[in-house]
């Protein structure tokens, strides 16, 4: 019996450890009339298991959104002339995008809940575990700015490969190529290929919430999409019928500058006529002149005659 | 470019009950008609209860044909399915005005939505936007090619000018040769 030890003390202490970790905010009654160290031991716990909880979330996402970046780095690489996955990667960037800013947000969040936490008690105590913090809250940021990275050469590699296709497009086919808007992504098809793909440690959490807010996006994006496509084609009916306006005023100018044409045309052709009349007359007058000099010279002849006989009679 | 059928449904909670369908099942066999109705029925209606209440308009593809989805606040929703060609802004637009149909007349609803999924089959004719834009594009070409008509015709009146005034010129040489030869040749 005396060689038992006293062990309360440990196994209070075990309690409260367990007791935090179990319930992460309920404050038993017990707590609250406990003393002053357990109160402050149980508040410790509480919150290095909210800064657990909150970096194990953190550090969840950061994992499916890597596996996001590197989906998108899949489909950018293996872009293929005709296999055009446009909307999908489209929607992916988005969809990373966002998920980096949420995890900045949720990294800054959680530097504030270690630094909060760690203000109120007594610095030498806390020491490890703020340099455990530290460590884990840097080793959170470094994995993000390396997937930041990684998604910025995703980025990069695609608007190459953009450029490529759209070179090699240009020289196998002589007309412009156009990209096929029709196909939409629809919200079945990213289910299935979402549970086809995915390679989540956590599925259950992060997936559900990136495919529920990749619904609403999809389906904001097609009530967009049909305002779109009518706002579009109004737009080019009017330019069009701008367009047709002035047409209709560069032909209303044409026509007059070649009225001045049919004028000048017609007034050549007037003269032509009254040439070729005044000719006609001439040498008709000519014609006459021709003809009639004829009897003259009858006559003349036919007086030359009687006149020559008469001096050969008067001669003789 | 095809409609296929044309299925207006009433969204209840999880429940959807069709109301009308109008199919054009001309380009099935004989033997597939029944079969594809009964597929395209129960399409629509799967879309329909898998939509949220409050999701608008949705396309789904599935394998060569789309399902354009239009589920309005009201609990009423239509589905209409066409080949991938179709345009969907027409068939957005054909269920809109289907949907807004429905109340104003009430019992020749079937006959109807058949008249209007005819009508549709052809989406250049039956959308007004595609009328107007069909319409002003054909203006605009028919302009085109009277614009280039018109300078052809400039180029031929640029070359008659020159011809008449050689022609004028002629004449006038002519006559001037003419006056000459009585003149002077008079007394041959």
């Amino acid at each position: 019996m005396t060689a038992s030890r006293d062990r309360t003390n440990e196994f209070q202490s075990v309690v409260q450890l367990m007791r935090g970790r179990l319930s992460n905010g309920a404050a038993s009654g017990a707590a609250a009339s406990a003393s002053e160290q357990h109160s402050q031991v149980k508040a410790r716990l509480h919150q290095r298991s909210q800064f657990n909880q909150l970096a194990r979330r953190v550090g969840a996402d950061l994992k499916s959104t890597c596996a996001k970046v590197e989906k998108l780095a899949l489909l950018a690489k293996r872009q293929s002339l005709f296999d055009d996955r446009v909307p999908e990667i489209q929607e992916l960037t988005y969809i990373v995008r966002q998920d980096l800013n949420a995890l900045n947000q949720a990294i800054g969040s959680l530097q504030e809940v270690s630094r909060n936490g760690q203000s109120q008690f007594q610095q030498q105590q806390q020491q490890q575990s703020r340099t455990h913090s530290n460590s884990v809250v840097l080793a959170l940021q470094t994995q993000l700015a390396n997937m930041s990275d990684r998604f910025r050469n995703v980025l990069e590699t695609r608007t190459e490969t953009l450029k490529q296709n759209a070179a090699r497009r240009e020289q196998f086919s002589a007309t412009s190529s156009t990209v096929d808007l029709l196909a939409k992504p629809s919200l079945l098809a990213q289910d299935d290929e979402l549970h086809r793909t995915s390679s989540d440690v956590a599925i259950d959490m992060s997936g559900a919430e990136a495919n529920w807010r990749r619904q609403q996006q999809a389906l904001l994006d097609q009530n967009e999409d049909y305002l779109n496509s009518r706002a579009d084609t109004m737009r080019n009916i009017e330019q069009t019928m701008v367009d047709l306006g002035q047409i209709f005023q560069q032909l209303a100018t044409i026509v007059r500058e070649q009225d001045e044409m049919v004028q000048r045309i017609d007034a050549s052709v007037d003269q032509t006529t009254i040439n070729v009349e005044g000719a006609h007359a001439e040498l008709l007058k000519f014609f006459k002149t021709v003809s009639s000099n004829r009897r003259l010279m009858l006559k003349v002849f036919g007086v030359l005659i009687v006149f020559f006989v008469l001096f050969v009679v008067f001669l003789s | 470019m095809r409609l296929y059928s044309l299925q207006l449904v009433y969204k209840q909670d999880n429940r959807v009950t069709p109301l009308v369908a109008a199919h054009d099942l001309s380009s099935f066999g004989f033997f597939e008609r029944k079969t594809a109705k009964e597929f395209m029925d129960f399409t629509g209606k799967l879309i329909v209860e898998r939509s949220a209440p409050d999701s608008g308009r949705s396309q789904v593809p599935e394998q060569s044909y789309i399902c354009h989805c239009f589920v309005r606040n009201d609990k009423l929703a239509g589905i209409c399915i066409s080949d991938s060609e179709y345009p969907a802004r027409v068939a957005q637009s054909l269920l809109s005005q289907v949907l807004i149909d429905v109340y104003t007349c009430s019992q020749a609803q079937f006959k109807q939505l058949e008249a209007e999924l005819a009508r549709y089959q052809d989406p250049k004719k039956a959308d007004t936007l595609s009328k107007v834009q069909g319409d002003v594009n054909d203006t605009k070409a028919i302009m085109t090619q009277t614009m280039e008509n018109l300078l052809d015709r400039g180029e031929k009146l640029d070359d008659l000018v020159a011809r008449s005034d050689a022609l004028s010129a002629q004449s006038k040489a002519f006559y001037e040769t003419a006056k000459r030869t009585r003149r002077c040749c008079n007394a041959l």
